[in-house]
């Protein structure tokens, strides 16, 4: 699966200008990171966190299922997006968020469509 | 004796003993199929003759392998036996060649050759499935059979790597006479959880047992424990009790409260764990439920001089019913500290209690072992 994952994220990188990217399972697990000297399997935590927080604090004012959770830092922003019910993309980027979402939106679901496979 | 690295695993396996071989039956498409690598790893680091037969890639890419991991295979007592330069017709640096790939018998030759001059070595094939394609399957199967025989005679110990294509039954199941014990190796699901399942041991009762693992550069092969959530009421120590334990720790308090998932990897004789500690007030409730599922262990942690939090403490542990669980009782080093009988009577849960100090880190790791050892008895027992 791992290789399934790794060209899944070589395509966004090839499209979008990001700097690392991860899968992460729903739950806080690292499914796969190319993520340099960052520890991945926290930055996965963390990431599962924010989504999972965003979606309670959503859900408390009745708005659904956030589409997407920006981090705005000093230069680069993290940006997490859920990929079906298991998993959740996490990416670390400079863009704008208008300029990547629609091709995140694909990367997120075909990392759906992965693990639904297996 | 030799080992193979994963303490449970060589538990299991009552270690490996002289003259006997081990076959690693590797799913195809797993993240890392080379598992004999890392076991020969752990045995040249104590001092054991490798042998190392190339068959299927170049020693320069093995020497990059090992190099991920840490080893600086130059710096160790391995000779290598190389069939791969030959195949493709390059020159090798390698001691021993084997002139014709395609033949077994040539392996064979070599291999005795370096058997008559080694006392006692590990003999590490990658891949058996890879002769098996270069030298027809029978023919290879037939030969490595002889050098089994041969190692078991002169007391080496063989470990081969075998990519489990779909091969015909009648090869199969003359590749499982072969072997003094057969580990198979397989992945659990997309996530990446992958397990080692014992399926022969022919000196031994461990058939059927199994751990789950994971392979870390540059760390290598740990049993892996992909979750254990640590909860426990508010001030009872939580974080500190993660923080003790773990060798990378991240945390998210403000005012001297946990306001998110707290994370920690554990590295411990072996095992690799991760632990998610989960903030005690009700408000987080919703993280509890989506970060505790699929969790294979509990810590509990409590005030050993808080008394009148353990009945929360109870009520926490009531979302993690079935699990493995724990109980640390913290802060046991204060004067007005409960002791262990004391909280097991007011407690009554049937879960073993470890005293904990997690600013001296006593029994910390007491407590991370016992857990350990009743997720494996878990996983064990279906």
């Amino acid at each position: 699966m791992k290789e399934i994952y790794k060209k899944i994220i070589n395509d966004l990188e090839s499209k979008a200008n990001i700097e690392g990217a991860c899968i992460v399972s729903r739950d806080g697990l690292l499914i796969y990171s190319n993520m340099k000297d960052v520890h991945a399997e926290s930055f996965a935590a963390m990431s599962a966190t924010l989504l999972s927080s965003a979606e309670v604090a959503m859900d408390e004012i009745k708005e659904g299922v956030p589409k997407i959770v920006v981090v705005e830092g000093k230069n680069r922003k993290i940006v997490a997006m859920g990929a079906g019910p298991n998993a959740l993309l996490a990416v670390v980027t400079k863009s704008n968020i208008e300029e990547i979402y629609e091709v995140l939106e694909k990367t997120a679901k075909e990392i759906s469509e992965a693990l639904g496979k297996k | 004796m030799i080992e193979i690295g994963l303490p449970k695993l060589d538990e299991y396996l009552n270690g490996i003993p002289d003259g006997k071989t081990v076959l690693f039956h590797i799913e195809p498409g797993m993240e890392e199929s080379n598992i004999a690598m890392h076991v020969l790893y752990n045995n040249i680091k104590k001092g054991i003759k490798g042998i190392y037969v190339v068959s299927e890639t170049s020693l320069k890419n093995v020497e990059r392998k090992f190099a991920e991991y840490g080893c600086n295979i130059k710096e160790y007592d391995i000779i290598f036996i190389d069939g791969y330069s030959s195949l493709i017709g390059a020159p090798s640096d390698a001691e021993y060649i084997v002139e014709e790939p395609h033949d077994i018998r040539c392996y064979e030759d070599v291999l005795l050759e370096v058997f008559d001059k080694v006392e006692k070595g590990i003999v590490v094939f990658d891949s058996l499935s890879n002769l098996m394609d270069m030298c027809g399957e029978r023919d290879a199967l037939e030969g490595i059979e002889r050098i089994n025989n041969e190692i078991s005679k002169a007391g080496h110990n063989g470990v081969y790597n075998f990519i489990a294509w779909p091969y015909k039954e009648s090869i199969l199941y003359r590749v499982r006479r072969i072997f003094n014990a057969i580990i198979e190796v397989k992945s659990l699901d997309a996530i990446g959880r992958q397990v080692m399942e014992i399926k022969k041991h022919d000196w031994g009762n461990g058939e059927g047992k199994k751990i789950e693992f994971k392979i870390f550069k540059p760390d290598g092969i740990r049993i892996y424990i992909p979750k254990i959530t640590v909860i426990g009421p508010a001030k009872s120590g939580k974080t500190a009790f993660i923080k003790a334990l773990s060798r990378e720790f991240t945390s998210v308090d403000r005012l001297g409260t946990t306001v998110g998932i707290e994370h920690g990897i554990v590295d411990y004789k072996g095992y690799r764990a991760e632990i998610f500690g989960i903030p005690s007030y009700e408000r987080f409730q919703p993280l509890i439920d989506k970060f505790g599922s699929s969790s294979m262990g509990v810590f509990l942690v409590i005030d050993a001089t808080a008394p009148h939090t353990f009945q929360q403490a109870k009520e926490m542990l009531s979302k993690f019913q079935n699990l493995p669980c724990v109980i640390v009782a913290n802060k046991s080093d204060l004067p007005n500290a409960l002791s262990k009988e004391e909280i097991k009577n007011r407690m009554s849960i049937d879960a073993p209690v470890v005293e904990v100090n997690s600013v001296s880190k006593r029994g910390v790791y007491e407590a991370f072992e016992i857990l350990a050892n009743k997720i494996m008895e878990c996983l064990n027992a279906g």
